[in-house]
């Protein structure tokens, strides 16, 4: 009878009917949009079914959008908090302020500051299912919006909508957000791309806590014989974008550059579309390009066409440029489909180097 | 009757053996990291065998995180799976019951017996951990701070708190699996069938872990959250899976320990 209570108590909570919030999809993705500053802390669990090529290049995503994450967060705003993906050896944490990040790995005992990047490739804070709404449900409109029965998310009763992009570029299918309705905290998203039942990325608050955290969980001080580096780039994406010699066009394939924040201007790279319609668009030279293109060349399915080489991962698309100089290349990515890669290697395949 | 269980345990040359065999290997792999000076990547090996290079405090913790997945239960799965299967084997339950020494007061102390291997067992390894620590491994800082999974200092008082939790958690976890073997010692008069039933329920549990088609059993499976202590040393404390892994090895405690009273005790003892 214990045993039989212990397990069943869980179900019979969730069985609960969620009593209707009287929200619009277009109020649930208002409240979502201006949510960035509510603070919480909480337990994420995330899984990803995007089965990306474990290459230098891409660093941490192919763990990030393949597998099951464990996430950790405190958020006290946009520009303080502490993310932590928890391993069953160690963690490795990020501590973010405005003029840069903190990244901790346990397991090398590494700390190392880089400056804010007006660009990077996604890293754990992006997989949380604030960031990830707020980036899905950017620049929705009514048409593509419809509601979504509520449910209940980490204990709270949250309310959803549905998102069905319109661009003919998008790869994603639709993007389903629940969010606490009091404070628009989206608590849970699932992403699916076209043609697939189950979601390409799932994210959801296992826990969470809509007070305050301390300020001392989102400040870092290094412990003993930990010394902490200075790194100039965070990651490929910030190191092209501050070197590559390239000015990345206004409009690639016919999707608008993406608004960034304007104090951090892009140059060399590009970021394209709305919503959860991604293209990123990156200049590698040849010592990054060329292992990139051997191991997509290596990857089931790859697609070597004039555009270049590329491999469709259910909703994200990969393509390198053919060699140019020295072997370097473009590498286009993102959540659009192939022939909308094809069509961008097509339109900056004549790009050439500049400095200004 | 528990008296003359515990003399029994202790003064048995197998539980030595088995406890010395335990720690043979986290020594072993102490020798090597402090010839080598080599630690696993981030996300591969046992937790803290990284940490353990720079201070050699955490070693206990390592060598428990080395045995517990598979050399610690199965010692704990013999010892448990032997309790009374082992007597019947040899003929000699049928004449302790009639001696007469009541059925319930048999595997009570039987039960203690097998309690009292596990805490030997994890104590036993924590020590001569800390000792192979402190003499082949990282010294440390000078103040006794060490660095928690997250980031933060953790000084020897909390550093010692908090191996104490890891210590009684990693009993706790291993106690469902002597529950187990001592339901299983129970059915059986093989004492090898009752510790490989063990075995092969961990194995199991463990296969379904790694299945996403299993995602729902996962909570209530046994292994699930025996690792759960290197939480434990993260900053603040995640006591998520700790509190889950308490209760859950606390429901299996109960349900395992109470189905072998039910069954020994009402069973007919025909060896």
């Amino acid at each position: 009878m214990l045993a039989a209570a212990v397990v069943a108590a869980p179900y019979v909570g969730r069985a609960v009917p969620v009593p209707d919030a009287d929200l619009s999809p277009a109020q649930v993705v208002a409240a979502v949009e201006s949510s960035a500053a509510v603070e919480h802390s909480g337990y994420v669990e995330s899984d990803g079914a995007i089965q990306v090529p474990q290459a230098d290049t891409f660093e941490g995503i192919a763990t990030l959008l393949g597998e099951r994450n464990r996430v950790r967060v405190y958020w006290r705003g946009a520009d303080d908090w502490r993310v932590d993906r928890v391993r069953a050896t160690g963690e490795t944490d990020i501590f973010h302020r405005p003029e840069g990040t903190l990244r901790w790995v346990y397991e090398s005992g590494n700390a190392t500051v880089t400056r804010a990047a007006p660009v990077r490739l996604p890293d754990t804070s992006d997989v949380l299912p604030g960031q990830l709404a707020r980036r899905v449900l950017d620049g929705a409109t009514a048409s593509e919006l419809s509601a979504l029965a509520p449910r209940r998310v980490a204990g709270l009763e949250a309310v959803g909508v549905r998102l069905r992009p319109s661009d003919a570029q998008a790869s994603i299918d639709r993007a389903d957000v629940w969010a606490d309705p009091d404070t628009g905290l989206p608590l849970r998203v699932d992403v699916y791309a076209a043609g697939e039942t189950r979601p390409s990325l799932s994210s959801r608050y296992a826990d969470v806590d809509l007070t305050a955290p301390a300020a001392s969980t989102t400040s870092f001080d290094p412990p003993p014989g930990t010394d902490v580096r200075f790194d100039e780039t965070i990651d490929v994406a910030d190191a092209s974008n501050t070197f590559a010699p390239y000015r990345a066009p206004d409009e690639l394939a016919g999707l608008q550059a993406r608004e960034g924040r304007p104090e951090l201007p892009t140059r060399a790279v590009g970021v394209y579309g709305r919503g959860p319609t991604v293209l990123l668009f990156i200049p590698l030279r040849g010592r990054a390009a060329e292992p990139l293109r051997e191991q997509l060349a290596r990857t089931p399915g790859v697609r070597e066409t004039a555009s270049g080489t590329g491999v469709d991962l259910g909703p994200l698309s990969i393509l390198v440029t053919p060699e140019r100089r020295r072997g370097s290349g473009f590498l286009l990515a993102g959540t659009v489909t192939p022939q909308t890669l094809d069509r961008a290697a097509a339109e900056v395949a004549d790009l050439r180097a500049r400095f200004s | 009757m528990i008296r003359v269980e515990l003399v029994k345990l202790l003064r048995r040359p197998r539980t030595w053996v088995t406890i010395a065999m335990l720690n043979a290997l986290p020594t072993l792999v102490a020798v090597l990291l402090a010839l080598t000076d080599i630690g696993p990547r981030p996300g591969t090996g046992p937790p803290f065998l990284s940490a353990v290079l720079t201070d050699g405090t955490l070693f206990p913790l390592a060598a428990l995180a080395i045995v517990l997945p598979l050399f610690l239960p199965v010692a704990v799965a013999v010892i448990g799976g032997e309790a009374i299967a082992g007597e019947a084997q040899t003929g000699t339950l049928r004449y302790l019951l009639v001696r007469p020494v009541g059925r319930t007061r048999l595997i009570v102390a039987k039960m203690v017996s097998v309690v009292a291997f596990v805490l030997l067992a994890v104590v036993v390894v924590a020590v001569v951990g800390y000792v192979v620590g402190q003499l082949l491994l990282g010294d440390g800082d000078p103040s006794g701070a060490v660095a928690s999974v997250s980031g933060t200092s953790l000084d020897s008082t909390q550093i010692a708190q908090r191996t104490l939790l890891a210590l009684g958690y990693v009993t706790l976890s291993m106690l469902g699996v002597a529950a187990l073997a001592l339901l299983l010692s129970t059915f059986t008069d093989s004492a090898i069938g009752a510790a490989l039933g063990t075995v092969a329920f961990l194995v199991a549990s463990t296969v379904l872990l790694g299945l996403d088609a299993a995602d729902a059993l996962q909570p209530w499976l046994p292994t699930r959250y025996w690792l759960a202590f290197v939480d434990l040393f993260r900053d603040p404390i995640l006591w998520r899976d700790v509190v889950r892994g308490v209760l859950l090895q606390g429901a299996y405690l109960l349900v395992f320990l109470g189905a072998a009273w039910a069954n020994f005790t009402t069973k007919d003892v025909t060896s």
